[in-house]
């Protein structure tokens, strides 16, 4: 059976999904670990989330910053090719760096032409140690930057909640605090499916809207902690 | 023979070999058939005065569920773009000789700028007769959406605040439900000092929120009229070019609206004489769903060059959008798709000389999709085609499936023939919510 359609390729719009996660020295130990598991164990809750509205295409890209920053892959990749490898942690929390390469990595030119709005989860347990405005700056003037779903995981107590509401910019969306690895695995999980679910099928919307439209809620905390001695 | 007619065979460019055809469709999107949620596009393409003028017209219902009636929006959308061409016409003919491109440009400018009102006082006057209402829920699920989201919100002063400016609202409409249409003016800003925007809030516009593309071609000039994104086309020495360039702040999913409270501002309105030189064979407008199913500017562009050659040979592209442009929102960005082609020549189109009919805009009949699950033809792939089911008709409507003719004596637009004709006297009735279906010949989708 063939069609008689006219014209040539056609393709389901691109949705770009970044993960920008801190592996400063301060992340050692169990904290690295639980992420590595985190990210391993929602790939196929992701990729099951990402059967659901199949017009949407994901691609992930996978950055890392400690002192200075590191994209894992050269290129975007289908979700569907994806994997994990685990990263392991170094140095200080140059977070203002990253948020320039991220900037960079979404100018227009960068990408898709008729892509959806990309979805940007930063991980972090710390502070930064080097020029955070000036990167968040950089992102937020960047045109796909500024309408990007941005989500923000800080992880124990020490991680900088201001920090994380300017990255998210958004009144009605809070920083989640992961106090210990169920948390952690919660909030991944939350942030691969459910926010790449209601990414995947944006409304049009009149400009001068809120830019970024509020995904669903996030996982409520777990009612007892499997182990007190997991408390970040 | 009318006065355009007769200016035609006065010499204008090659006047009597070009004869528009027309073809359009709408189709429900492949994501939307999922959700429930309904076509929110609307469109048409229409041929005047035998073929000497031709006009294309797309609108693309927001998809918000702030937007909870933008497939209403659309049609209103549609309308008003049809009275500016039908007005533009009539004028026209009161300018008598040869007109200038000046006085082309001048009456078009004119013209078009009343389209932002004339849509605002459809909204005005069908928000009147139904205003939303929480025991009618049931009947309007992009309402429940509305509330829904903003129950989601988590911010109960501003939940209370909406269900108390429904309220609030329903009594304003019944206040004003036996007010004829010309005391009940267009919807007021939000700014508008007679407008409590306190008690009735701004969200009335902003539920029918839509963009509009429209474009009108005759002998010797083009015209349009632009508020949001999506493509306009013309086809010259056979290639497709941009009209005119997408606006800089439809980016992403975000779009200039005819709900904005700028949207005069917003308005692009332009006219371009027609040299020897670039006479267009054809002219296309289209929502962003079907750019957004190509990855690229140069496929979709090779889409539209395609479609206008199988116009221009005489393929049935009428039939063939009702196939294609299904396939293209499921194989590509899940969005409602509405297509609207004019063209010269040969070729069967949908709307050959149609008449523009002036019709009432309340009580409006929509016509709703339903999967049909059936073997496809042999030449497209697999899946669900859609049909047409209409709803209950309102007593004493007309039948779309048989459009009348223009009286003796009635201009080809079938305008009313006062000088002034109330925009609610020429509302659609069968471009809202036409997906899957020929207008003109009243046919279903085909399965």
């Amino acid at each position: 059976m063939t069609s008689d359609l006219p014209g040539g390729a056609v393709s389901h719009r691109p949705l770009r999904f970044f993960w920008m996660l801190d592996v400063s020295g301060s992340m050692a130990g169990e904290k690295i670990g639980s992420l590595n598991h985190a990210i391993r164990e929602s790939l196929d809750p992701m990729k099951a989330s990402a059967r659901e509205n199949p017009h949407a295409a994901v691609e992930i890209r996978a950055m890392t910053f400690g002192s200075g920053f590191r994209w894992m892959t050269p290129k975007p990749i289908t979700l569907e090719d994806f994997s994990w490898t685990d990263v392991p942690v170094s140095g200080i929390t140059d977070m203002g760096s990253a948020l320039k390469a991220m900037a960079a990595e979404l100018s227009v030119g960068n990408m898709p032409e008729r892509g959806l709005p990309p979805v940007i989860v930063l991980v972090s347990d710390g502070q930064p140690t080097d020029d955070f405005d000036s990167g968040l700056r950089a992102l937020l003037n960047e045109p796909w930057g500024k309408r990007a779903v941005r989500i923000a995981i800080a992880i124990g107590d020490d991680a900088d909640l201001e920090v994380l509401r300017k990255f998210i910019a958004h009144p009605e969306i809070e920083p989640l605090t992961a106090k210990n690895p169920e948390d952690l695995v919660r909030f991944i999980r939350y942030a691969s499916t459910t926010v790449l679910k209601s990414a995947s099928a944006p409304a049009s919307r009149p400009v001068g809207t809120q830019v970024i439209g509020t995904p669903p809620p996030p996982p409520p905390p777990a009612p007892t902690l499997a182990n007190q001695d997991d408390v970040w | 023979m009318n006065l355009i007619r007769r200016w035609v065979d006065r010499g204008q460019p090659d006047a009597d070999a070009r004869s528009w055809r027309t073809a359009h469709h709408s189709t429900t999107g492949a994501a939307h058939l999922r959700s429930g949620a309904p076509c929110q596009d609307a469109g048409t393409a229409e041929v005047l005065d035998e073929g000497a003028w031709a006009f294309v017209v797309v609108a693309d219902g927001h998809g918000s569920d702030h937007c909870f009636r933008s497939d209403r929006g659309a049609a209103f959308a549609v309308a008003a773009a049809r009275q500016v061409v039908a007005s533009f016409h009539r004028e026209l003919r009161q300018v008598g000789g040869t007109p200038t491109i000046k006085t082309l440009a001048d009456l078009w400018d004119t013209e078009a700028r009343r389209l932002v009102p004339s849509w605002r006082y459809l909204v005005h006057a069908d928000l009147v007769d139904n205003p939303p209402r929480l025991a009618d829920l049931d009947r309007e699920p992009g309402l429940r959406r509305f509330l829904d989201k903003v129950v989601g919100e988590g911010r109960h002063d501003r939940n209370y605040q909406t269900y108390l400016q429904l309220h609030w609202f329903a009594e304003y409409a019944g206040k004003r439900r036996d007010l004829a249409p010309e005391r009940l003016g267009p919807l007021p800003l939000p700014s508008d000092p007679t407008w409590d925007v306190a008690t009735l809030g701004g969200w009335q516009a902003r539920a029918y929120g839509t963009t509009l593309l429209a474009v009108l071609v005759g002998p010797t000039s083009v015209h349009w009229l632009r508020i949001g994104d999506g493509a306009m086309l013309r086809f010259v020495d056979g290639r497709a070019q941009r009209l005119v360039e997408p606006p800089a702040e439809a980016f992403a999913n975000e779009t200039p609206s005819l709900c904005d409270d700028d949207a005069d501002r917003r308005l692009v309105v332009d006219t371009d004489p027609l040299a020897e030189s670039d006479l267009p064979s054809a002219l296309l407008v289209t929502t962003d769903g079907l750019p957004n199913s190509y990855p690229s500017e140069a496929e979709f562009l090779h889409f539209c060059d395609d479609l206008v050659v199988r116009a221009r040979r005489g393929d049935d592209v009428a039939e063939g959008l009702t196939r294609w442009l299904p396939e293209l929102s499921r194989r590509g960005s899940g969005d409602d798709m509405t297509v609207a082609l004019a063209w010269v020549g040969g070729g069967r189109g949908d709307h050959v000389a149609e008449p523009v009919r002036a019709a009432p805009v309340r009580s409006e009949a929509p016509a709703v999709e339903q999967p049909v699950v059936e073997e496809p033809p042999d030449d497209r792939p697999g899946g669900a085609m859609h049909e047409v089911v209409e709803e209950e008709r309102a007593p004493g409507e007309p039948d779309e499936s048989t459009p009348g003719e223009s009286a003796p004596g009635e201009s080809a637009l079938g305008e009313p023939t006062s000088e002034e004709s109330s925009p609610a006297e020429s509302a659609p009735e069968s471009e809202g919510n036409e997906c899957e279906r020929d207008a003109d010949s009243g046919r279903a989708a085909q399965q």
